[in-house]
């Protein structure tokens, strides 16, 4: 949804004449200063301690550094916020900065009050408007500046937080029996994000029975639950997180922009890939009643006064066996409810000799998921044998398998089997798919979306920052639509770029959709409810 | 009356003022014009003839380092054109005039920074 813009900047994006601007922010120090109030026009020093608030109702995390405003010298700023050609999973926004740098202001070391954090991961705010209505177009974190010293330029690259993710885990094991947008929340609210720092659309399917994720940078986790969902996590330009469902897009009837031949000065076709033939594999797991979970099939000789380690892999039909939990094995004489792990000593490898429990100690035992490590002492003089293993733990296990294979045979007759995957079918897997109707899901969208490729088109509008990603748009092609024809698309790219020289350019990507309700002209509002008819 | 840096200056022979103006004129595909503008800058060009070594080395010593200068004219068409800027580089200075006699114009194009 676009940016709440004021009716003064309404008018302003579509008069013949109008002032742009933008606004630069680093955070140089990472400063932060917890009694500062929000930054208000007109009484908050610029470089004071007020924090400046994102341009949307929600205050995000970046909201709480204190910046440097560096407009007066931007030589120029770019921000790119590009989904895939097929818009699943997860993307960044990232920016570009070119900065004067005459005075050495960003020679390192150089400028008394920034000149020892001319450093990278500093947070950085790009806002770009009209008529002195600025709104925020990035929030994310530099990359190293790099300066040119007879240049006298210095070029700033920075990725939004999504960059952020990719290096944290979470202190959680797993999630079992949650759905992914709660499981989304709870990692996120871990974190220490709040409630109004994130967007989390409904999940499509139903909870997941288990979803391991120590170990795992939130980044791929992310990336993992989104694209089961065919669905997209990113920052918006407001630095709000967001997930959106796969019906996103083609719920999102409320129409932000109409573009035409009167306000868009060039634009180029492309096709996406002709996916046809679609076969979508989930082997689900949940987590199941603890049971014996390993039973070892030969004896492992422990010599005299020596230490070995035994590593346990578990197992089932399905491959390897993730444990959430196993009881450390006790001899076997010491089993009881509460403890039915074991191991078995004997001084003969076959177990024909005699016990020898006080000769054999258990150092320690590990549980990393599917494979355990037990330590064993043999404190006598002579070998000892470890004659069985018995552990018993609480497995995850395969719930179901699911393979569900979509084509579209008119579209095979027309352009052959996926032309741009030579041919053969697309083959996805992804456990996270709960069920047999999300596996179909997965494979009858992906074909119905793209059997007959899905027109994209690259367009370059008379610049209006108060676009998103995302938005709903018409574009009416006066070469080839009806007079009452215009298409609808969505914007799954951005590019905006400022500059003394290149003032303010747009570049939109937008991708056709389906229409759900017809739009009337002279009747319907273009900001209401209404959507034109394919 | 011109002064840079607080310090008056010789009258140019020939003066103009103008605004460098910072602007994309947009063209839609269907031929309406939008201008986006992101500001204008101060600018003003002085011309003075046949100056002597003296006279040219006093305006050589604001300009020919290409230093940021103040400058002030009180008697501008807009009235008085204050700013601070930045000559252009090289400066423009003519072959010396015919006879010996060692006279040469100069031209300063100063803008705003």
């Amino acid at each position: 949804m676009a940016h709440d813009t004021s009716a003064e900047f309404d008018a302003a994006a579509e008069a013949s004449v109008n002032d742009v601007s933008s606004d630069v922010l680093i955070g140089w120090q990472k400063a932060f200063d917890a009694g500062a109030a929000f930054f208000e026009l007109d009484v908050s020093d610029l470089d004071g301690g007020d924090y400046l608030r994102g341009s949307g109702d929600d205050v995000t995390f970046f909201d709480a550094y204190q910046y440097q405003e560096e407009n007066d010298n931007v030589d120029s700023w770019s921000v790119t916020r590009v989904a895939g050609q097929i818009p699943y999973g997860l993307f960044y926004a990232q920016a570009d900065i070119v900065l004067d740098n005459i005075s050495k202001r960003y020679l390192p070391g150089f400028d008394p009050d920034i000149g020892d954090f001319i450093k990278s991961r500093r947070p950085i705010k790009i806002f770009s408007g009209l008529d002195g209505e600025n709104l925020q177009q990035f929030v994310g974190f530099t990359g190293d500046p790099k300066t040119k010293i007879l240049e006298r330029k210095t070029r700033i690259h920075a990725f939004d937080g999504m960059d952020y993710f990719e290096s944290v885990e979470t202190d959680t094991d797993y999630y079992s029996e949650m759905t992914f947008d709660e499981i989304l929340v709870d990692l996120l609210e871990e974190q220490g994000f709040s409630s109004d720092q994130f967007n989390i659309e409904a999940s499509t399917q139903g909870d997941i029975g288990y979803f391991r994720t120590a170990g795992k940078k939130l980044g791929d986790i992310f990336r993992e639950g989104a694209e089961a969902e065919q669905g997209i996590i990113f920052i918006d330009e407001d630095g709000i997180i967001q997930f959106w469902n796969r019906f996103h897009f083609s719920q999102n009837a409320t129409i932000e922009s109409a573009l035409s031949y009167d306000n868009v000065k060039d634009y180029e076709y492309s096709e996406t890939p002709i996916i046809n033939h679609v076969i979508t594999y989930s082997q689900p797991r949940a987590i199941a009643a603890a049971q014996s979970v390993y039973t070892s099939d030969n004896s492992v000789e422990i010599p005299a006064g020596e230490t070995v380690t035994i590593t346990l892999n578990f197992e089932d039909v399905y491959g390897q066996l993730p444990l959430i939990d196993s009881h450390t094995p006790v001899h076997f004489d010491d089993v009881d409810g509460s403890n039915k792990s074991f191991y078995q000593t004997n001084t003969a490898s076959d177990g024909g000799g005699t016990q020898s429990e006080e000769n054999i100690t258990l150092d320690s035992y590990s549980l990393i998921e599917t494979t355990a490590f037990v330590k064993f002492t043999n404190t006598s003089g002579s070998s000892m044998y470890i004659t069985e293993i018995d552990i018993w733990g609480t497995p995850v296990k395969v719930t179901a398998s699911y393979e569900r294979e979509y084509k579209d045979e008119a579209s095979i007759a027309e352009y052959g089997t996926n032309p741009d995957n030579d041919g053969v079918a697309i083959e996805y897997t992804n456990n996270l798919i709960q069920d047999d109707d999300t596996a179909y899901a997965y494979s009858l969208n992906m074909v119905a979306e793209y059997s007959d490729g899905s027109q994209q088109v690259k367009v370059t509008p008379f610049a209006n920052p108060a676009r998103k990603f995302g938005d709903a748009v018409t574009f009416y092609n006066d070469e080839v639509d009806g007079e009452d024809d215009p298409k609808k698309f969505v914007v799954i790219g951005t590019k905006i770029s400022g500059g003394l020289d290149a003032v303010l350019e747009q570049e939109l990507i937008l991708d056709q959709r389906i229409f759900v309700k017809n739009f009337e002209l002279d009747v319907s509002s273009l900001d209401g409810s209404h959507v034109i008819a394919a | 009356m011109i002064t840079i840096n607080g310090n008056t200056i010789q009258d140019p022979s020939n003066y103009a003022d103008n605004h460098d103006q910072y602007f994309t004129d947009n063209v839609s595909l269907g031929l309406k014009r939008q201008r986006n503008r992101r500001g204008k800058l101060k600018n003003a060009t002085m011309t003075w003839r046949l100056l002597t070594p003296a006279q040219l080395n006093d305006l050589l010593a604001y300009f020919e380092d290409g230093d940021e200068v103040a400058f002030i004219n009180t008697e501008s068409s807009y009235g008085t054109l204050s700013f601070n800027g930045i000559p252009d580089l090289p400066l423009q200075m003519s072959e010396y005039e015919q006879g010996g006699t060692f006279l040469r114009d100069l031209t300063v194009t100063l803008r705003e920074v």
